[in-house]
């Protein structure tokens, strides 16, 4: 699955309302049914009908007399419970104990060790919450029920529904404050494993003859390297320092260490700040007997330098990512997918490159504004993870050569950027600075008669005013190299806007996993109100399994996936063919199509019984780096919510039909 | 109630019908009509027959006994008044509320067999929860917790977890999260059940001073000495059904016999009745129909019952 932030609330909501409406209609059919057909059992047809009639009418009355005071208490009581009985104690013994094992274990030195860090933990903390959850809320009314206790709480004025949400508030709140510690901790564990410095002040610097360009991610210029020197040792690895004879210095990214960087910051009566950044004109450096220097250049003034924490680990980018991905094929026909280079399950589709090629991914993006940019005169565009397949080895020192046009089109004139070219990175973020001002841009009149030729004029254009000027650009990508692919995806290619704040993103990807919680917590208790502990557990179990695969059984009955369902996989197995190859017609297909269609029809339904669990996760922009937006978030917060209530009110009514006592 | 008048204790045994089922009265605070329940099994089989039709009046301000052996029906009964159960056929009216409807249960205090109570809870914790779900105001929360506490001794362990309690400790705990709302009906389950002798004589002032306070009580219990003491009616269940039901000063009177005791005679009678007692070197200071006791009553009503099953047990005077 492919975190998707693209679409917002208002659009997710119309899209899904009608599944939510058929969701609540079989919920509320199967429930009464269910009941009628157990009182029918207990009371015979007519007692039954009048039975579950009552109940339904008394739902509304319930809710509106229902008391937060004893809400307030039964939730009081949930929670004097778990800490009494040492559950919450006991769980977070479990997770420092994870935390000590995976300080151990956990390799600093990996390419990406942000990603194993946040991965560990928030998949740690997963676990751990969903068990939390899931033990605290599916034992608890059935024990209360089995020993009894639960007798001198009905005999007070006590709603059923007040029992169920008092429940659902008291784990939920233990489960909050647990999650609180948690979230802390990790991100304390987090922090405190990856934040680090570099020894600079006793570097020596050398010489190198030869000079070339350096373009570096998070930086703000490209410069020529003069001097070089290894940084001091810290956290296992050292970085590459290079000061370029226009004074800036540039901290590499250790080839045995990725994903980050340093900024060295400065110090002087005049500035404060990364040393490479624009607002800084005054403070350079210089290299004098192999030792750095550094200080203000107008006053001679020494400044103070240290390398600062690193930069392209613990991020939080804000992006303006594509809201379509389209293909050209060799021959320029439009396409809805790429090539497929043979990785059947890959996301990505292929664009074929060469001269020759008129092959394109051309991504379109909404909402391109000057606004949107912490410094539009210096757009960053990432190419993020952009894979390559090369079907020869050409030059394997350096990457696949590719450029990108951006292209506009207004009410008037069609836009076009000089392509602009670079070298594809692979498993990595590949960045390029725009200048807002673009030269050399063809602008073409769309104005013009039939029959006429469209005039094109190549001069200097505003990549906001006037190329965005509706909001909408596409960015056209082509590969350059003959024989060789490049892969993408519509998540690949994004603006970066502005840098948020890593612990606000970590705290917004811990809601998730509360949401996910709560979730629990309410689906457990709806279970417990008529199933023993046990069987309530691997009830909740299996509606999370059904709602982590929703999407896939929705791929499934779609189309989407290849391989088909059971039977068809089955049948492949068993004749040992390949996912991609078409069956061959006859009855076999048929039947197998069939019996597969009505199959995942019934698991279709059923999905739509429980909330996809996959959009209350966001651990994938969380370790990738990306700010977590608000539209997915209030999506989540609503599924969530929805589904809640549903819990909520069907825990009510088997509470409200079933005999207390035995 | 047909079967009630054939039994031979007398009229003021039972209440009058001279009222319609469901009809608003004042006085009546617990009335059931054709009251049944059948427990089935899963496939909706009939497994008992635990309550069979029964009527049942229960007025305020009274101590009413339910008495049975194990399996009568008097737990079931009692479920069925609270709305833990649900009644296979008949209704039941609890202060004027179907026995399903919650609100009925503002006005209701019940200690159930085993007081079952969160042991992880202190006395105080329990109390104040209790009272929560009452929606009783802070103050009057605290100053109550702080009145049953003392009312039933524990002001010595009130802070102590109820898991370390003692069965009788728990019993009186039991009862004073019965009271927490000062109710008007108390339903109580083996009130005297754990308790030592002394506890047994202080629950039993307690119910007597809940009927001085006005309020009515419904006990089931197997003591029959201490429903004897405290009750002012009782009924009897056998196998579900209602074999008697009365004022136990009523069915405990033996009607062939004769017991004296007596002042103020004319002169005449006492020197006759005087003149018989002194050849036995007594005096005589009372005369009556003496009383057998509830145990014999109970034994008698059961052993008939089980001669001739379904039947009301018709008396002998």
């Amino acid at each position: 699955m492919v975190f998707d932030d693209s679409i917002s609330l208002v659009e997710w909501l119309s899209s899904s309302s009608l599944k939510f409406i058929i969701g609540a209609f079989i919920v509320a059919v199967v429930g009464v049914v269910f009941s009628y057909l157990t009182a029918t059992l207990q009371y015979g047809p007519s007692e039954a009908f009048y039975f579950v009639s009552r109940v339904i009418f008394q739902i509304i009355p319930d809710f509106v007399r229902t008391s937060f005071g004893r809400i307030f208490a039964l939730a009081k009581l949930a929670v004097q419970e778990t800490l009494r009985k040492k559950i919450i104690f006991v769980a977070f013994a479990i997770f420092a104990a994870m935390l000590l094992g995976g300080g151990w274990f956990l390799n600093a030195n990996s390419e990406h060790p942000d990603q194993v860090y946040i991965g560990f933990v928030f998949f740690g903390t997963q676990l751990l919450m969903g068990l939390f959850g899931l033990l605290i809320a599916t034992f608890s009314l059935p024990t209360d029920i089995k020993t009894r206790t639960i007798y001198t709480v009905v005999t007070k004025p006590v709603r059923s529904s007040e029992i169920v949400l008092g429940r659902v508030a008291g784990f939920g709140f233990v489960g909050t404050i647990m999650l609180f510690l948690i979230w802390f901790a990790s991100y304390l564990f987090v922090e405190r494993g990856l934040n680090h410095t570099h020894n600079i002040k006793d570097v020596t610097f050398t010489r190198i003859e030869t000079k070339g360009e350096s373009s570096v991610s998070g930086g703000r210029v490209s410069l020529t390297t003069e001097y070089e020197g290894k940084s001091g040792l810290a956290s296992s690895h050292w970085h590459l320092i290079e000061v370029s004879n226009e004074g800036l210095i540039t901290v590499q990214v250790p080839p045995e260490y990725g994903g980050h960087s340093h900024d060295v910051m400065v110090r002087s009566s005049k500035y404060e700040g990364p040393i490479n950044d624009r607002g800084n004109t005054s403070i350079r450096a210089s290299v004098e007997d192999g030792k750095l220097i550094v200080k203000d250049v107008e006053t001679d003034e020494p400044a103070e330098f240290w390398i600062g924490p690193p930069t392209g680990i613990l991020m939080a980018r804000e992006r303006i990512r594509a809201s379509e991905l389209t293909f050209l094929d060799r021959r320029g026909n439009e396409k809805e997918r790429g090539v497929n280079v043979g990785n059947e399950w890959e996301h990505r589709s292929y664009i074929a490159g060469g001269s020759s090629s008129l092959a394109r991914a051309v991504f379109t993006l909404d909402g391109f504004v000057a606004s949107k940019f912490a410094d539009p005169n210096f757009v960053q565009l990432d190419l993020n993870n952009m894979s390559v397949v090369r079907t020869h080895k050409g030059d394997i020192e350096r990457g696949v050569s590719g450029s990108l046009v951006i292209r506009g089109v207004t009410d008037n004139y069609e836009y076009r950027t000089e392509p602009i070219v670079f070298e594809a990175d692979e498993f990595a973020i590949k960045t390029i600075f725009i200048p807002r001002i673009q030269e050399n841009c063809s602008r073409t009149d769309l104005n013009v008669a039939e029959g006429e030729f469209a005039e094109e004029v190549v001069g200097s254009y505003d990549l906001f005013d006037e190329i965005g000027e509706t909001g909408d650009i596409q960015v056209i990508v082509r590969c350059n190299e003959s024989g060789q692919f490049f892969g993408v995806a519509m998540n690949d290619l994004y603006f970066l806007t502005s840098e948020g704040s890593f612990a606000w993103n970590f705290a917004k990807a811990y809601f998730g996993i509360w949401l996910q919680m709560m979730f629990i917590v309410a689906v457990s208790v709806m279970f417990s109100t008529f199933l023993s502990g046990v069987v309530s557990m691997v009830a909740v179990l299996a509606t999370i399994i059904l709602g982590c695969f929703s999407e896939l059984v929705v791929d499934l009955r779609k189309g989407v996936m290849e391989g088909g369902g059971p039977i068809e996989s089955f049948y492949r197995i068993y004749t040992q063919m390949n996912q991609m190859t078409p069956l061959d017609e006859g009855v076999t297909k048929t039947v197998i199509k069939s019996t597969d269609g009505a199959f995942l029809d019934a698991v279709q339904y059923l999905t739509f019984l429980v909330p996809d669990f996959t959009k209350l996760d966001f651990s994938e922009p969380l370790v990738a780096g990306f700010n977590i937006s608000m539209a997915p978030f209030l999506i989540a917060t609503t599924i969530a919510a929805v589904f809640i209530f549903m819990t909520v009110v069907i825990g009510y009514f088997i509470l409200k039909t079933r005999e207390i006592a035995k | 109630m047909s079967e009630e008048k054939s039994s031979t204790t007398g009229a003021d045994k039972m209440p009058q019908k001279t009222r319609r089922f469901g009809e608003d009265d004042a006085n009546i605070v617990i009335e059931t009509k054709n009251l049944s329940k059948v427990y089935r099994d899963f496939w909706g089989r009939q497994k008992v027959r635990a309550l069979k039709a029964l009527d049942l009046e229960v007025q305020k301000g009274e101590i009413f006994g339910l008495l049975g052996p194990n399996g009568s029906g008097k737990s079931t009964t009692m479920k069925l008044l609270l709305g833990l159960l649900f009644p296979s056929g008949g209704q039941a009216l609890v202060l004027g509320k179907e026995a399903s409807n919650v609100e009925k249960n503002e006005r209701i205090g019940y200690l159930p067999e085993e007081s079952y109570l969160y042991k992880f809870l202190n006395a105080e914790e329990t109390l104040d929860f209790y009272g929560r779900l009452f929606d009783m105001p802070a103050k009057v929360r605290r100053d109550r917790v702080k009145e049953l506490i003392e009312k039933v001794g524990l002001t010595w362990a009130r802070r102590r977890q109820l898991k370390e309690y003692s069965k009788g400790m728990t019993r009186r705990i039991g009862l004073a999260q019965a009271l927490i709302n000062d109710p008007d009906l108390i339903l109580l389950d083996e009130p005297t059940s754990g308790l030592d002798p002394i506890g047994v004589d202080e629950m039993k002032s307690m119910i007597m001073e809940l009927k001085e306070q006005g309020k009515t009580v419904v006990m089931c219990s197997h003591l029959l000495t201490d429903v004897q003491n405290v009750c002012d009616r009782i009924a009897i269940l056998h196998q579900g059904e209602l074999k008697e039901l009365g004022r136990v000063d009523s069915l405990l009177e033996v009607s062939d016999e004769i017991q004296f005791r007596a002042s103020g005679l004319s002169a005449d009678a006492e020197k006759e009745i005087q003149e018989v007692i002194e050849r036995h070197n007594g005096k005589l200071l009372e005369s009556g129909k003496p009383s057998t006791t509830l145990q014999d009553l109970f034994l008698e009503i059961v052993s008939e019952s089980e001669a001739r099953p379904g039947r009301r047990v018709t008396r002998k005077d």
